[in-house]
């Protein structure tokens, strides 16, 4: 202990003494090199980090806008009422981590799907299908609300008359995003057609860093494919994979433009997630202290149940 | 011994025309709902509200381009989004490129601290800035302009635009940049001369990154808009799903309008969206 305290005071007298004798030109080229931060730090300052400190002292006072001059302070007030008196908040999230993992689970498992099937030998104009494959990623994620919204309509939509003309049950009236169990299940599908195209490009460039010789070599040892699935694929691209999960985990426990258009987290609250609840607080009640606690208590979970993967995975890379 | 020699010569048959039909199935998959929502834009009403499928338009009908346009006012709100997403890219350029020159170039100290510092901010969600941003722009008068849009959209695209810029920037030899600064090149000539042209490539993926994710903003264009002033393509389009009714052909074809920049610049920049998109998940 004390010596590591010694040696860390040793090395910062060390550098004040080391920075101090190498004279007053040396010190003005470092503020000079530390001149292309500056825009950087105030922007950061100005629009993540003062942002970020204003949420947490909101979520510590009562403001509401509709009654402007009646912020108070009721410090853990917010969070004793979204924790014991919110009807909503068990189910809000219980769907929450249920459109997460749902989503990410089959996001992965159809996004491997694609990655092996597009770089298998037998497909040519691997860039081409590539390019297609990105597509509903790329494309804003109010569109592909929108596009699925229309898809799902009763009555005229795609999807009941196609599955009208299949079966012999009437599909025409089913109302996909309207029906209190079917609405979960539909909204992750529609997410993971949205989402899978990352995984699948990001584990095609997985799979091209594993070499080919570790294949070859097993099929010289007579390995079967599923052997060689375990032992060479999926360890190389447990990376690629970890990230790319972690990633989606936070990113689809934090999305709000999905469910809020094709659904605005209806029928009765049967789809309504935490980003969508803080929503409603904010911007149809105006409750900003509690809209920002239900964001912190966002913040907070994340951190601690997906933070430190988020950190090794970077780290790790 | 015949079946066993048979099999051989016909697995990788077998396995070429299943490879075939999966890969029908994800294009399907992937492409019928862009196809459907651009073939119905081009259809009259009446092919677009019915019982009966028509894959290809009957009629071809521009009327719900021109319903847009000239009643729909769509001409401001795409100029609204170009210029909201063109200024978002300008200024995240103008303010990375030299940070993460300096950090991982010239090897600032604090810069691992730095980055990590960005790192984090990468992981806060944009729906809990949400809330104090609103307050903050209310405060400034800067809801509905495309100045309020601009701020609010740097806190996603700095994040990211110097973890990639500085991601690409270390893949650069540094020994370029010691024998220029040996031939007493300072440290700006260095930034305009090296830096920045040998890390074109880098540059143009965050820069394409930050136009998308710009472009494809729902959440605060929604909340920090309220007129035609400054208001979206994203969100315009979702005004137009009725409570009663929704005009399918108009929304139909605003969607795609909104959609086609992307597509172009799918096309042109397919390269630097892949490279990108890898970088991201594969350096961190």
């Amino acid at each position: 202990m004390r010596l590591t305290d010694s040696r860390a005071l040793t090395r910062v007298r060390q550098f004040l003494w080391g920075t101090w004798r190498q004279g007053s030109s040396m010190r003005r080229q470092l503020v000079g090199r530390y001149g292309y931060l500056v825009l950087l730090i105030i922007i950061i300052l100005a629009v993540d980090l003062y942002p970020f400190f204003d949420a947490l002292r909101l979520s510590f006072f009562a403001k509401n806008l509709m009654n402007p001059g009646g912020d108070r302070f009721t410090g853990m007030g917010n969070f004793v009422r979204l924790l014991t008196k919110e009807p909503l908040f068990w189910p809000t999230l219980w769907n929450t981590i249920v459109f997460t993992i749902g989503s990410v689970v089959f996001e992965y498992l159809i996004g491997l799907g694609s990655a092996l099937l597009l770089t298998s030998r037998f497909i040519p104009m691997k860039n081409l299908f590539k390019a297609l494959v990105l597509l509903p990623w790329a494309v804003p994620i109010a569109i592909n609300s929108l596009i699925w919204k229309f898809m799902l309509a009763p009555n005229y939509g795609f999807i009941n008359q196609i599955l009208d003309r299949l079966g012999a049950h009437d599909f025409l009236q089913m109302n996909w995003l309207g029906d209190l169990s079917l609405v979960m299940p539909v909204v992750i599908g529609v997410n993971v057609w949205r989402s899978f195209p990352f995984y699948a490009i990001t584990l095609m460039a997985g799979l091209a860093t594993i070499p080919k010789e570790l294949y070859e070599s097993a099929q010289v040892d007579g390995a079967s494919w599923p052997a060689r699935f375990w032992h060479i694929t999926m360890p190389g691209i447990k990376n690629v994979s970890m990230v790319v999960v972690v990633l989606h985990l936070i990113w689809t426990f934090t999305n709000f433009d999905v469910i809020y258009l094709l659904t605005g987290g209806g029928p009765l609250h049967a789809s309504e997630v935490l980003p969508t609840l803080l929503y409603q607080q904010a911007f149809e009640l105006f409750d900003m202290g509690y809209a920002s606690a239900i964001g912190l208590f966002i913040l907070i979970f994340l951190v601690v149940t997906v933070g430190p993967l988020y950190f090794r995975a970077n780290a790790k890379t | 011994m015949a079946r066993i020699r048979l099999d051989h010569r016909l697995l990788p048959a077998v396995n070429r025309v299943f490879a075939y039909v999966l890969l029908l199935a994800l294009i399907i998959f992937v492409a019928f709902p862009f196809f459907w929502v651009i073939t119905a834009s081009l259809k009259p009403n009446r092919y677009i509200i019915t019982q009966k499928i028509y894959l290809l338009p009957p009629e071809l009908t521009f009327s719900h381009y021109m319903t847009i346009f000239r009643y729909g006012n769509f001409g401001r709100f795409f100029f609204n989004s170009t210029v909201v997403s063109l200024s978002t890219v300008a200024l995240s350029f103008v303010v990375v490129v030299p940070a993460a020159y300096a950090i991982s170039i010239l090897r600032l100290r604090g810069g691992m601290f730095f980055s990590r510092l960005i790192l984090s901010l990468q992981m806060l969600p944009g729906i809990l800035m949400i809330v104090p941003l609103y307050l903050i722009l209310k405060n400034l008068r800067l809801l509905d302009t495309y100045y309020g849009l601009i701020i609010s959209y740097t806190t996603f695209t700095l994040p990211f635009c110097f973890l990639l810029t500085q991601a690409y920037l270390l893949t650069l030899p540094l020994e370029l940049f010691e024998s220029a600064f040996m031939d007493g090149a300072s440290t700006r000539q260095a930034l305009m001369r090296i830096a920045i042209p040998l890390s074109a490539p880098g540059l143009m993926t965050a820069s394409v990154y930050s136009f998308l994710r710009a472009w494809n903003d729902f959440m605060f264009a929604n909340t920090f808009t309220s007129s035609a002033h400054a208001r979206t393509l994203t969100v315009e389009v979702s005004r137009l799903l009725g409570v009663w009714g929704t005009e399918w052909g108009a929304l139909t074809a605003g969607a795609t309008v909104t959609t086609l920049p992307v597509l172009i610049l799918f096309i042109l920049a397919q390269r630097y969206i892949v490279e990108g998109l890898t970088a991201g998940a594969v350096k961190g």
